[in-house]
This record gives structure tokens, sequence and C-alpha cells, in this order.
């Protein structure tokens, strides 16, 4: 039987691009794969394809899966692409194709005993569980101009989900919230809708803080500091709720954010 | 303490004095109300809550936990800030307060506001206060975040239900499980001055929710719910008591939380237990872990503990002792039995059960399925059959499964780990000891 290995680029409409063109040439789900990056590994008897994102297939795939697997369904799906994990492609298309095939496919979810279900929602999971932990961990500093800025290294592509709270909560604030990992940015002007900026020309050397900033830093680290009951100290407590990988990035545990690099 | 002196203290002393005072109250959660922006004024809520950073003793900060003053006209033994303690005192103005919440918000350091306060003047005086700077942070700064603010006992029914307003959540601290305990520690207060506000916020909070049925724009009054503590530990009630009270709270006051405190002996007084090895922790853990069983699991305070068995067991989780104690009732199906039997199976809890309840309408499930689904069979595999077949032929047996349980060692949050592993070499050895510098070739040099 013949394998057939899909190579797209790594963001949902490259996947979903992928998925359109899995079922325009009927390949089977359980012998197709969808990758986001050019395989180490090549397998001897599969056929690659490269994939080039196009908008038009991958909206009428966006269109169908929010129509039949639901808002809440989608949510889960678009989670779990947002992974890090190589085989997230692959997961999510053979499960949507087997929901696909149900009456109702948003049931398929909750078919936690099959392996490729089981996948997605733990995909899901993590994605979700550090964007969550991301929303409190996030630390903005307010530039000179009035502009609040952050930082954040996630190994997950959150951010998103990240712009979407943020610009809920802050509506009259921009702000900017830039993913170093993938040098992705959230751009948000007050009252305008958020958008992604991939790979702009940031110049770091504009971004003083503002005559406030030091005070308000100062501030919050005395709190944190005052804040624990030395009779109940725990260290490891403190590293399984709060990992380091998060800290060079949070005020409370850097003495500035110039030391940052 | 000069008198002059506190005029002039900076807002980081202020800030310093009062988180300190502030840190003993457990409650630091921002969950229980979901409020989307309007897409004009700073903040929004998440029913789920937000942790935004962990302090060193690994308790999250979500809120800015800090008292309106630590002046107080009680005189509670436990308390650091009673009357007769001299600690540096301080006291913000509710405009300092609005600052530094809008201030820390804005840099999503917190998650809103928990506000409590020693007693200054007189109940009312202190009610007042609060009110105060709740309507000047929700009205002039506009800020649309979580607050949590105490309600202080004895306060004018008018201006509690006026607070409740503008709160998210409310609280009153029960401060002892029993009155005798209360008597004994806190002679200022009293059990019916603390249960008759207590009454007044959930007959508030079921009003509220009676009118917003109908309107939807009616004001929410305290739509977080109300929460209390305990703390346990320095007066001698047993577990037994002490649930009893929490079971009691959360079905008569419709409590949506009880927080439990290990006792920290803060000041020396004779009316105090003798100094021990730190605070009860481990007595607090089993605590919320019984108190889980009780809002989640559908477990009775009775079915846990009861008048012969006082206290929980030190080695056992609550819940495998229970199921240790009805072995009559397991095996448990995991393919046929009801959702609230499969709860009560250790090793599986809320989201696992949930999970099996789905999955089985579309496959027969499996031991491998239920690891998948995050069972922990190490534990739950003496307690249920998969098909009619246990995992591993064991017998029920109740010595057998406790000595099992107890060979996998309980995993708990506050120990302090001492083994550490770490890889082996060659220069571990005891004899092979490191060269004084000027000897020499020393091991250092070969390696």
């Amino acid at each position: 039987m013949e394998e057939h290995i899909l190579i797209c680029e790594d963001s949902v409409e490259g996947i979903f691009t992928a998925i359109y063109i899995a079922y325009e040439k009927r390949y089977r789900p359980e012998t197709t794969g969808i990758v986001t990056s050019e395989e180490g590994n090549l397998r001897l008897f599969a056929v690659y394809e490269h994939i080039l994102t196009d908008p038009v297939k991958s909206g009428k795939v966006f269109r169908t899966l929010r129509e039949r697997f639901g808002e809440e369904g989608f949510y889960v799906l678009c989670l779990a692409l947002a992974s890090c994990q190589e085989d997230k492609a692959t997961a999510v298309y053979r499960c949507v194709a087997k929901g696909l095939r149900l009456r109702r496919p948003y049931r398929i979810l909750t078919q936690h005993a099959d392996t490729d279900v089981d996948r997605v929602q733990k995909l899901k999971y993590h994605a979700w569980h550090e964007m969550h932990q991301l929303l409190g961990f996030v630390r903005f500093r307010e530039l000179k101009n009035g502009v609040l800025f952050s930082e954040v290294c996630p190994k997950n592509n959150v951010l998103a989900f990240l712009a979407d709270h943020f610009s809920d909560r802050f509506p009259g604030e921009h702000f900017l919230i830039c993913d170093l990992g993938r040098n992705l940015f959230v751009v948000h002007e007050a009252g305008q809708p958020w958008f992604l900026a991939c790979d702009p020309h940031v110049k770091r050397e504009n971004m003083e803080e503002s005559a406030e900033e030091a005070r308000y830093q100062e501030l919050f680290r005395h709190f944190c500091h005052k804040i624990a009951i030395e009779a109940r100290g725990s260290e490891a407590l403190q590293k399984g709720m709060l990992p380091l990988r998060f800290r060079p990035y949070m005020t409370e545990f850097t003495n500035s954010f110039q030391n940052i690099k | 303490m000069e008198y002059v002196s506190r005029e002039t203290m900076g807002i980081r002393e202020k800030l310093g004095i009062l988180s300190d005072a502030a840190k003993y109250d457990v409650a630091c959660t921002s969950s229980g109300v979901d409020r989307r922006g309007n897409g004009k004024d700073m903040g929004s809520a998440l029913a789920s809550g937000i942790c935004h950073s962990f302090s060193a003793d690994g308790r999250c900060i979500s809120l800015l936990k800090i008292l309106l003053t630590n002046e107080c006209i009680y005189d509670c033994k436990y308390c650091i800030n009673r009357r007769s303690n001299d600690v540096p005192r301080a006291t913000f103005t509710p405009e300092e307060i609005c600052d530094l919440t809008i201030g820390f918000y804005r840099r999503n350091y917190i998650e809103g506001l928990f506000l409590s306060s020693g007693i200054v003047g007189s109940p009312d005086v202190t009610m007042e206060l609060l009110y105060r700077t709740l309507y000047l942070l929700r009205n002039h700064y506009h800020f649309r975040g979580y607050i949590h603010v105490k309600a202080i006992p004895g306060a004018d029914p008018r201006l509690i239900e006026k607070t409740g307003l503008l709160t998210d959540r409310m609280s009153i601290n029960l401060e002892l499980p029993t009155a005798e305990g209360l008597r004994m520690l806190a002679p200022n207060k009293h059990r019916r001055n603390i249960l008759t506000p207590m009454r007044q916020i959930q007959s508030g909070i079921t009003a509220s929710q009676n009118e917003l049925a109908i309107y939807r724009h009616a004001p929410r009054f305290v739509p977080a719910g109300q929460s209390t503590q305990m703390i346990i530990g320095a007066t001698g009630e047993s577990d037994y008591q002490i649930l009893r009270v929490a079971e009691s709270l959360y079905q008569k006051f419709s409590l949506k939380r009880v927080f439990y405190s290990a006792f920290v002996r803060v000041n020396d007084d004779k009316a105090l237990p003798a100094p021990t090895g730190g605070p009860p922790l481990l007595r607090e853990h089993r605590l919320y872990q019984a108190d889980w069983l009780l809002r989640y699991y559908g477990f009775a305070a009775g079915e846990l503990l009861n008048e012969k068995k006082q206290n929980f067991n030190i080695l056992l989780d609550p819940k495998c002792d229970w199921a240790l104690g009805h072995l009559e009732q397991f095996p448990v199906e995991i393919q046929t039995a009801d959702y609230q039997m499969i709860l009560r199976v250790p090793g599986i809890g809320v989201k696992s059960a949930g999970k099996i309840v789905q999955a089985r309408r579309s496959a027969r499930l499996t031991f491998p399925d239920l690891k998948k689904i995050g069972v922990v069979l190490k534990r739950a595999h003496y307690f249920i059959t998969c098909n009619g077949k246990q995992m591993y032929p064991v017998r029920l047996d109740e010595d057998f499964i406790t000595r099992n349980l107890l060979y996998e060692r309980e995993k708990l949050p506050f120990e302090k780990q001492q083994i550490t592993y770490r890889q082996l070499s060659l220069f571990d050895d005891c004899r092979f000891q490191p060269v004084q510098e000027g000897e020499g070739i020393g091991w250092k040099s070969i390696s």
C-alpha cells in the first residue's frame, strides 16, 4: 500500500490546504500523513508531496470544519494545531477524517479511546495549558510613548490566543507581545482589532521605558517578596507551578528587563 | 513607630507592611465569574481564574492582596496585627490603592484586588472605608477586573449590601471552627456576628440571581460567591469537627469555598499551642483533599470520618482510605457502573470519570484505554474491572491492598525532596579525595 506524506507550511492555513488536497486526491487517511517540515528520516515507500498554501482551499476547509465540528470542536482542533509537536498535523487530519464520516462530526472528540482523538486531545491540552499559564505570566512594561511591550518565548504557537485575551482585557491600550522564538508580534492599537506581524523590523533601541515603569517594577518585586510566608517556604512547589523557563521574562524574577537576551 | 514618620511613609514601605500583614489570608483565587471586556474600560474576568505568579512558598499570586490598614482595635491571639503587638503600622488611602491596582493590572502583574482590613475605629468605619475604595476603583478608575473584599463582622448590613454590588467575591473569616475556640482566641469576635452577615450575603446572592433571571441587566451582587477561612491547629478540634463545619457551611450557607489555613505561630501567647515543627501542612492538605471530595465527588463528611474515627489517616489520602474501608462496593465495572460510582474509585478523578462515561458510548474500554484517558492505574487497578476482568489477578483484601498502596508512596505537594539523583562518576569513590593545591597533580587536571 502506498503511503503519502504531504509537506506544508507550519500554519493553520498551510495544514488546512494539505487537508483539502488529501481529500481532493482521495488519499486514505490511515496511510496519509501531513508534516510541517522536511523530515530528516525519509521513508522508502512513501510518496512525498510539497503543498503550497492556498487561501481559497484553506478557507473552504476552515468553513467546513467550523460548521461541522461546531465552535467548541473547532477551537479544540485549532489549539491542537498550535502545538509544537511534529505529529500534530497528521493527528488532526486523521481525527477530522474520522469525524467527518460520522453524522455528528463533533462527537468524534469524545471518543477518547481512539488513538488519534486521544492524541489531538493531548496536544490541545498542552497548548491550552501553556496558553493559560501565559495569560498570567505575560509581563508588560510601559515604554516612553505609552505602549505596553511584552516578550514571551512559548513552546507552542499560542500568540493568537493570548492576543484575543489581552485585546479583550485592555481595549484602550496600545500593546505589543513578541514571541521571541518565532519572531512573531501581536500588534494591538487602542480601539482597533489586533493583528499578527511576522518578522517586522522593530528597533530595540527605541524601547526606553517610561518614567513610572521602574517604580512599579520595584513595587511588584517588593510585594512578591513580602507576600510569601517563610514558615511554609517550598522552592519545589514554586518550581512546579512556575517553571524556570518562564522566569527570564517575568518582572519579579529579573532585576531589569535589559538583562534578558 | 512615631506618628510623624507614618505620614511621610513612602508607598513602598506601606505596600511592604500591608502585604506582609495580609499574607496569612489564604484566599487568592480569581475564579467564579466570567466577564468579557466591554470594549471601552480596562478589565475582564475568567471563570477559571488566572494565576499570575507563585511566591517562594509555592502559593499562587493572583490578586494584589493587601490590607487597607493594619491598625486594629481587636486583640485576637493568633493575629500578627493584634492591638497588643508592637509592629509597624500603616494605612493606605483609597487613591493609593486604586493607583497601585491599576498600575499593576495594566502590566498584567495581577488579576485584581484582594482588600481586607484591620478594624479601625469600629466595624462600620472600616466597612465604609472599604466601600469608598471600591467605589472609587469601579466608578472613577473604571476598573472591571476581579475584586475580592472582606466583609467586616458587625458592620451595618446596608454597607455590606452596597459593597457587595461592587465586588466579585466577598468573604467573612470564620477564623476558628468552633465557638469555644473563637471565645478563647478571639475575645472580640462572636460566632453570631460572623454568621449573620454570611447569611445576609447568601440571601443577597440568591435574590440577585432571581432578579437576573428576569432582568438581564440587573446589578450583580457578589457574582463569584462568598468564601471563608478557618485556622487549623490553633485549637483542639478534630478533623471530623472541622469537616462537619465545612459541610454545613456548603449546605446551609451555599459557600463557594472554605479555605483551611495551617496555623503559623506568629505571636507568643500562652493561649496558643506550643510551637512544633512548623505549620501542620499535612493536616491542611488532607482537609483540602476531603473538601474536594465533598464538593466534586459527592461524598458526605460522615462517610469519610465519624465519631469513632475523628482524624484522617496520615499515610493514605481520604479517598483511598474510604475505599479500603468499603471494599464490599468494589470492584467497579468500568463499562457499566454509573458516574457517581466511578468517581469514587481511587485514581479516577472528575476529568477521567467524565471521559470514561463519554468514551464508553463508542467503544469497549480496555486498561490501555484507561491509561490514555488519564486514570492512575497503579492506584485504580485494585478497584476496577474492564469487561469483567481485573488488570492483574489480585485479591480484594484490605491488608494486601493497603500494603501495596503504601509501597507506591503518595506525592505530597509541600514535601522537601531529600533524595536527589545524579549521574554516578568514577570520582564518587570516597577514597578518591581531591588533592590539595600545590601537592602535585590533582584529579582536576586529569579529568
